[in-house]
């Protein structure tokens, strides 16, 4: 039930960056990765809260073709513990563990912990839907 | 600076504050990121977006929108993105 695409960004992705990577994929959080291992995440809010400080510029999304318009990075904004759950693990428990640390993203890793996917409340509103439709399943 | 208006969502579907969260999940769903609008009659109660579904996966058939919708703070159309942003944060 994972999305089987990892969105991630890095320590040095500018803030403006981040905030288009959430909008485009429906994200509310987003993991860093450094050497394709999960070192933190950073959330929207984190990103909003430089927008009101004025440490970011609504400039638009030609990314490739501007220089940002930005300083602040992932590595201001990084909280680290990202929630990590093993491709294995149950689904109940992802929903518990997401729940009581109030995440919306749990990063799923193989046992060498590389990324493999996400679960988003997305994945779990399309899993409760088919789980309706089909209640044996 | 832009205003709101150059980024401002059309509101989506509605929802009463006694459904439930299993009511509303597909359109919920299909919606997401905009939230629902949460009426009754001509007043705006609330809004309630998909990250409301963690906390009672278990339970939706049993919640209903009232007890996890969030308010609607209001904002002009012409003010600045960084304002309608700090209305939101303190609501």
């Amino acid at each position: 039930m994972m999305r089987n695409e990892v969105v991630f960004c890095l320590p040095s992705t500018p803030a403006d960056a981040i905030a288009k990577l959430l909008a485009d994929n429906i994200l509310s959080e987003i993991v860093v990765l450094v050497d394709r291992r999960p070192v933190g995440f950073v959330n929207k809010e984190d990103v909003i809260d430089h927008l009101i400080a004025g440490d970011i510029v609504v400039s638009g999304s030609d990314f490739a073709v501007r220089p940002p318009s930005t300083s602040v990075q992932a590595r201001n904004m990084l909280h680290q513990s990202p929630l990590l759950v093993d491709e294995h693990q149950r689904l109940s428990e992802v929903v518990a563990l997401m729940a009581n640390q109030e995440r919306r993203l749990a990063v799923v890793t193989h046992e060498d912990e590389t990324v493999v996917g996400m679960v988003t409340p997305r994945e779990l509103a399309d899993f409760a839907l088919v789980r309706r439709q089909t209640p044996n399943a | 600076m832009p205003e709101l208006e150059s980024i401002a969502s059309p509101l989506g579907a509605e929802c009463d504050p006694e459904d439930t969260l299993a009511d509303i999940l597909e359109v919920l769903r299909i919606q997401d990121p905009v939230p629902l609008v949460v009426v009754r009659g001509e007043d705006v109660l609330g809004t309630i977006g998909l990250e409301a579904i963690v906390n009672f996966f278990n339970v939706l058939d049993q919640t209903s929108v009232r007890d996890v919708m969030r308010p609607a703070p209001e904002i002009d159309l012409g003010e600045r993105v960084e304002r309608g942003a700090e209305v939101m944060r303190k609501a």
